[in-house]
């Protein structure tokens, strides 16, 4: 039942977003972009630079924060709380079910370009790699799952319906300009791959494979926020 | 009364939205003389450092504006959609006010806001480059901080309407983000290349890049676009007149 709850509460900004995703993988597929800078590019450079590294990266990106907001203490406020209380079941749960479900959407979105782009492009009769897709879906949901996380994580320590939202924006946005100075990558270009599964328009990025370390890092970073938020959510008095 | 309720409402999200702009600008002009601190002064250098702040507060792709861009988003949240879901509209329809009161409260608690929030980065530049060494021409500043401000204000109003005709739990602000994608999505269509295009994107408009108005080796404004901003107000008013229509008829 918490799970069919959790998957209500959650459904329509969820369906908006993949609308959304879709509406741009389908942009890139049916009228790709043929040169950048007077330079000319081909069908999959076009599709990269559409979908993961631009507009849906950018999207997806802003736009996994309202998938990780919601929580006991929106329900305060919109006087639910004591019934979702009331249920015979634990706290623990009560937490763990919506950020499970949170990133299973989270994974569907994620995975949604990777399953349409291969298929999209056949009806142009070009093709993109299955392969290829499936790679920036592990960065997308890898690296989304922080901020994700993130936006869980002040959605149970903050009551403000839009304090969680934009204080993990602002978190998002400082992270961009502090992270490389402290050796991290901007996690919204970390997710664009470039130089880790994708070697450049041109060829000239010496591509590593995909940044294990990193995601590994950053689903620890994942892990202790969404255990932090169990642990406040437990001692908080409703 | 309607006002100090618009201002208790939108005050959190406008302050950590000051605080934010103020800090991400001090970091902007800061980074700038913690790079260029060992280099000896050059004629040029004011000019390098007008382009940098141009390109990294006022241009766009990742820059400050989109920052504002979304933040003055945020602030157009809120209105009776939302006072129902927390049970507090009826509270406030039983004032002996008439709806569209509501709106044009909010509409210019939120205008002030979006006006006041549009002038931080300019006035942090302006404060803070003579701590680094650098000065930044006092009518650019403004100048940028105006068409911040009436661009800001349209964006604000699109906000506005999306949070009068959704309702749920952040479908408002999901379906302005969203909103805002198909636009500057549209803008890139071949189709409308062959229309003035330049007066219907915005964020050109915001930033200068592309316009008339802007000499992009000087980063520098010639003279402020009165039409098109009035244009764009006319239209951020259109918006928010639709949002008092919406609320009018809507059944609370």
């Amino acid at each position: 039942m918490l799970w069919i709850k959790a998957w209500r509460e959650t459904r329509t900004r969820f369906l908006l977003i993949a609308a959304i995703l879709a509406a741009i993988c389908a942009w890139a597929v049916f009228f790709p972009q043929t040169e950048i800078d007077g330079r000319h590019i081909d069908f999959r450079t076009t599709v990269y630079q559409f979908v993961y590294y631009g507009k849906a990266k950018g999207v997806f990106g802003i736009l996994v924060i309202f998938m990780g907001t919601g929580g006991l203490l929106r329900e305060r406020s919109l006087h639910t709380a004591a019934f979702t209380l009331s249920l015979p079941v634990s706290r623990l749960r009560l937490i763990a079910v919506p950020a499970a479900v949170g990133l299973a959407e989270l994974a569907a979105l994620a995975l949604l370009p990777a399953m349409l782009l291969p298929i999209l492009s056949i009806l142009v009769g070009q093709t993109y790699p299955l392969s290829e897709a499936l790679q920036f879906s592990i960065l997308w949901f890898g690296f989304g799952s922080a901020i994700f996380a993130v936006a869980f994580f002040f959605s149970v320590i903050a009551g403000g319906e839009f304090v969680a939202p934009v204080a993990t924006y602002l978190v998002l946005m400082v992270q961009g300009y502090v992270g490389p100075a402290i050796g991290t990558e901007f996690i919204l270009k970390a997710m664009s791959g470039i130089g880790t599964v994708y070697r450049g328009a041109s060829g000239n990025v010496a591509a590593t494979g995909l940044p294990w370390a990193s995601l590994a890092a950053y689903s620890a970073a994942v892990l202790i926020l969404l255990s932090v938020s169990g642990f406040v959510t437990q001692r908080r008095d409703f | 009364m309607l006002y100090v309720k618009s201002w208790y409402e939108s005050r959190i999200r406008f302050l950590l939205s000051l605080v934010f702009l103020c800090g991400i600008s001090s970091c902007v002009v800061f980074y700038f003389g913690y790079t260029h601190r060992h280099e000896g002064f050059q004629s040029s250098q004011s000019l390098v450092y007008a382009r940098y702040i141009w390109s990294v507060i006022f241009k766009g792709g990742n820059s400050v504006r989109e920052m504002f861009v979304l933040i003055v988003l945020f602030l157009g949240m809120g209105g009776l959609l939302r006072e129902r879901v927390h049970g507090s509209a009826a509270f406030s329809l039983a004032l002996p006010i008439p709806r569209w009161r509501f709106v044009v409260a909010r509409g210019l608690m939120g205008i002030l806001e979006v006006s006041a929030l549009s002038f931080v980065p300019a006035i942090t530049v302006l404060a803070l480059s003579g701590t680094i060494g650098q000065s930044f021409p006092l009518t650019q500043a403004i100048e940028f901080a105006i068409l911040w401000s009436a661009c800001g204000v349209a964006f604000f109003a699109a906000g506005f309407l999306c949070s009068a005709l959704v309702e749920g739990e952040y479908a408002s602000p999901v379906t302005a983000l969203i909103a805002l994608a198909i636009y500057s999505l549209a803008l890139n269509i071949s189709v409308f290349e062959q229309y003035p295009l330049s007066t219907l994107n915005i964020h050109s408009v915001m930033s200068g890049e592309g316009m008339p108005y802007f000499r992009p080796e000087a980063a520098q404004i010639t003279a402020l676009p009165w039409v098109t901003l009035i244009g764009i107000l006319g239209v951020a008013v259109g918006l928010l007149a639709l949002s008092a229509y919406v609320t009018q008829r809507q059944d609370f």
